[in-house]
């Protein structure tokens, strides 16, 4: 960020006089002109579309005129509107594609005031799975890494098979498990669970063994316990890397969820884009596939302030 | 008996196949309350002495006892200064003087504990920094913290290898008059053993001067000029010429010998 750009103000002109409020209008404008697509599809009424067009535009002026930079801002909000300006022009206006392969924005946003109570019971379903597995697997990796690094000869002896394990993407035994464990539900956290921990624990094991030696020496003359050692030193000289991981991990976690779900499940946003894809709903297949990638955004967002809040240092 | 006694101490490290001898069969003796300077050229055996002391490193044979006792590990009776990097970096200035009180002193509470690390922060002339991280502060400013921290703990011995090794000329000499001050003001003085090779560091500093050829100490001279002594008068004394001169020649004759005996112009 330039220093021209984080101090210039910027006015209501500023604000107003831009591509993305340019894209905004037209696009909303058009949405009230007539509609080819409507010859041959119900089209539902755009209020959601309306509404989301006129989120992005909120967000974009909150970050304009926020601290970051602002010419990113205008480049984002001008790629996001014109796919949604297009895409209207190209379903709803003109017509020019199979309606039964790509649905109008209109019908595809309508489906969440449709189906609201049935999408938000499958995201906590899915949040429930997703969130256990791999708070399990965060927790216990890293705490199980930092104990088995810190001790030379157990952490010879495992990190290698950890190693080994974790190249196996737990995708690939994930039926076997679904199989084996009783519920569905144990099942899919154990697979989310599986799809992180190895690389979590063996990537701690590893940094427990690379750390600065000062550090370390610097806590032992200190005379600290070993418990000391592992939680209040070990633990916060490798929590920039965890955070970092996290992100990493989650995606993971996320794409292990959505194949447990694919295999076995009856709920959850996973098992709701794969029935409308088996009924040929392509509307809800994409209203479910932007809900899934709205609600990952969601997540890594949370993960960047929980990083923003607790790493003030840099090392 | 009280003090720190050096009894025949050797240490070899052991890299995969290959022994290097680093102390050979050292013994000395350091009263209570002196201040000792280890000084020597580069790869002695300055750090690895230390870090027996500080009981970061087992001796192969031999052993040092503190107030007759063996020592094994560290202590905290001890209390170390390390050249850098010695803050945790993500605990400001106050709470990592308080993180080395807490080892100690498990009976103290937050209040106390705020207070001690405040008190010895204001000794260090860091009242005003008492919240930033070592990543806002110089290496002047973080070393101070370090001796800070090291003396809340009340140590009985302040080990010091090379504090102000990192530091520039001008701000070393506020630190070793700081640190001279805070040992002085002692009513019973600590032990401090401090690693060097700025000769003029060690004669401010030192009631002692324990000079190490390699493997070994080959000299203890006492230096006896009066304190509170004064950096600015010090170079017009002849007792401090004369003691200069033969810490220069030792060192000279030391890396003579290093290079094979042949002459060096320094
Ligand atoms: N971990 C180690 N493994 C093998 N040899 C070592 C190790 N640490 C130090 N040495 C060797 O032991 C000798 C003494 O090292 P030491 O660090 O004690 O020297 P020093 O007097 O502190 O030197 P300097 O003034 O450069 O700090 C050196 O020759 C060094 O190469
Ligand atoms: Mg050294």
């Amino acid at each position: 960020m330039s220093a021209a750009n984080k101090d210039a103000k910027i006015g209501l002109p500023g604000m107003l006089l831009n591509l993305p409020v340019f894209l905004y209008i037209i696009s909303a404008a058009l949405v009230f002109l007539p509609s080819r697509m409507s010859e041959r599809v119900t089209m539902s009424n755009p209020v959601a579309f309306l509404f989301v067009l006129t989120f992005c535009i909120v967000f974009f002026w909150v970050k304009l005129g926020g601290k970051g930079d602002k010419r990113q801002a205008k480049d984002i909000g001008t790629v996001v509107l014109t796919f949604f300006l297009l895409w209207e022009v190209i379903t709803t206006k003109l017509d020019r594609l199979p309606y039964i392969f790509v649905p109008a924005p209109e019908n595809v946003f309508y489906s969440y005031i449709q189906l609201w109570d049935y999408m938000l019971s499958g995201l906590a379903r899915s949040m429930y799975l997703l969130l256990t597995g791999f708070i399990a697997s965060l927790v216990l990796g890293v705490s199980l890494g930092i104990a088995v690094g810190w001790f030379p000869r157990l952490r010879q002896a495992v990190f290698p098979i950890a190693k080994a394990i974790s190249t196996v993407p737990a995708i690939v035994y994930g039926p076997y498990i679904v199989v084996i464990m009783p519920t569905f539900t144990t099942a899919s956290i154990l697979v989310i669970f599986f799809g992180t921990f190895w690389s979590t624990f063996m990537n701690m094991i590893n940094r427990v063994g690379t750390i600065d030696a000062r550090i370390i020496n610097t806590a032992k003359v200190l005379n600290v316990n070993t418990r000391t050692m592992l939680f209040s030193i070990i633990m916060p000289y490798t929590l920039p890397r965890i955070i970092n991981d996290m992100s990493v991990a989650l995606s993971i976690s996320m794409m292990t969820l959505t194949f447990a779900e694919m295999i076995g499940a009856d709920r959850g946003i996973g098992y709701f884009v794969r029935r409308s894809l088996d009924y040929a709903n392509y509307t809800q297949a994409f209203a479910g596939i932007f809900f899934i990638a709205v609600v990952i955004t969601v997540l890594q967002v949370f993960i960047a302030v929980l990083k923003k809040k607790l790493i003030k240092w840099n090392y | 008996m009280s003090g720190i006694e050096i009894q025949e101490l050797s240490l070899v490290y052991k890299t995969g196949r290959e022994k290097f001898l680093a102390l050979d069969n050292i013994s000395t003796r350091i009263e209570d309350g002196e201040f000792i300077c280890v000084v020597g050229s580069s790869g002695c055996g300055k750090s690895t002495l230390l870090g027996v002391l500080e009981g970061l490193m087992t001796p192969s044979s031999g052993r040092v006892l503190i107030d007759g006792k063996p020592i094994h590990g560290t202590g905290p009776e001890r209390a170390v200064v390390f050249q850098q990097y010695t803050l945790f970096p993500w605990m400001n200035a106050i709470q990592n003087v308080i993180f080395g009180i807490k080892q100690v002193r498990r009976d103290l509470s937050a209040k106390q504990l705020e207070d001690t690390g405040m008190e010895f922060l204001q000794k260090v002339g860091l009242k005003d920094f008492m919240y930033k991280l070592p990543g806002e502060m110089s290496g002047g400013m973080q070393q101070r913290v370090a001796i800070a921290r090291a003396l809340a703990v009340n140590p009985k011995i302040l080990l010091m290898d090379e504090p102000f090794g990192a530091i520039d000329a001008k701000t070393r000499l506020t630190l070793q008059e700081m640190l001279l001050k805070l040992w002085a003001e002692d009513e019973k003085k600590k032990t401090v053993v401090f690693v060097t090779h700025d000769i003029d560091e060690a004669i401010l500093l030192a009631d002692k001067i324990l000079f190490m050829a390699p493997k070994r100490i080959s000299h203890e001279i006492p230096v006896t000029m009066p304190r509170p002594r004064d950096r600015d008068s010090m170079y017009d004394n002849k007792k401090f010429r004369d003691l200069r001169n033969k810490l220069v020649i030792l060192f000279y004759n030391e890396v003579k010998e290093h290079i094979g005996g042949e002459e060096v112009f320094l």
